[in-house]
């Protein structure tokens, strides 16, 4: 089952969105800007912001700080992969693959054709 | 082995209005029987919690810790002196430290943002988004003025602009 992230890591993962969203965006602008909506670095680091303040003020409830931490992985998007990567957090649970048991018979059936 | 004298301040989350300082000191003097506290403004006005009538609040030398209770009312960028006194109230020892008292507008700021994290569509609103980052700056900015700058005037110019948006919020956010 996959883990469920601990605020200080998405944090983390919302420091990193903001650099990483913010190369995104500069990027491509030979052309003029991208012509999709750019993800707003600004929004995710005051969003960031908030939540380290209310995680270390020690003010707000743990459902509340979830909250907004799940919104911080939202506006992180695109990004909220890269971010996990480039931090070394291992996510998403692993997989384990299973080795086959015994194995399938193939059989080769001959057709006579007309 | 004379005091090496140190302190640590925090304001509180929970409840703003009071400000916590404790002793870090190492070593030991025993001429030192009393200790007091200075809280100052950038304009040089002590500031005290509602009911005292010195200057200075007395931090019991037996205990190692104080919170001051119902010191701020609003957030405020303060110079804080621990003076460290002998039996005839001479200082001995004194230290003093700028500090930015922003918790007020901390938490009204992660309110806004939970506000906004169940209705996301509010950052399309006229003027909202601008006007929440000019108040995010406006914080931040206050805590770079003490943590870089160790400037009180301009923290307490930030902090006074984030106050006055967070008592007329209605007309901002």
């Amino acid at each position: 089952m996959a883990q469920e992230y601990s605020i200080a890591q998405i944090i983390d993962i919302g420091e990193a969105s903001t650099y990483l969203s913010i190369i995104y965006n500069s990027e491509g602008s030979l052309y003029g800007q991208r012509i999709g909506a750019p993800t707003s670095p600004l929004t995710i680091q005051m969003v960031t912001w908030a939540l380290n303040s209310g995680n270390e003020g020690g003010g707000q409830t743990a459902a509340s700080l979830r909250g907004v931490a799940n919104y911080l992985i939202s506006l992180c998007g695109r990004f909220y992969l890269q971010a996990t990567q480039v931090l070394g957090i291992p996510g998403g649970g692993t997989v384990f693959p299973v080795p086959g048991t015994g194995g399938g018979t193939v059989t080769y059936v001959a057709i006579e054709l007309p | 082995m004379a005091l090496d004298v140190s302190f640590s301040v925090e304001q509180s989350a929970a409840n703003p209005g009071a400000v916590t300082l404790v002793d870090t000191s190492t070593g030991s003097d025993v001429a030192v029987t009393q200790r007091r506290i200075y809280f100052t403004d950038y304009h040089g006005n002590a500031v005290v919690p509602s009911g005292t009538s010195t200057a200075y609040v007395i931090w019991p030398y037996a205990d190692s810790s104080i919170t001051v209770n119902n010191l701020l009312t609003s957030d405020m960028a303060l110079n804080v002196r621990v003076d460290w006194l002998d039996v005839s109230n001479v200082a001995l020892y004194t230290l003093n430290t700028n500090y930015c008292f922003s918790q007020f507008n901390q938490n009204f700021f992660y309110t806004l943002i939970q506000s906004q994290s169940l209705t996301p569509g509010i950052i399309q609103d006229a003027n909202y988004y601008s006007n929440l980052s000019i108040y995010w700056v406006n914080i931040t900015g206050a805590i770079q003025a003490i943590e870089i700058g160790n400037d009180l005037s301009s923290s307490q110019k930030c902090l006074t602009i984030a106050t006055n948006m967070m008592t007329f919020q209605n007309d901002f956010f």
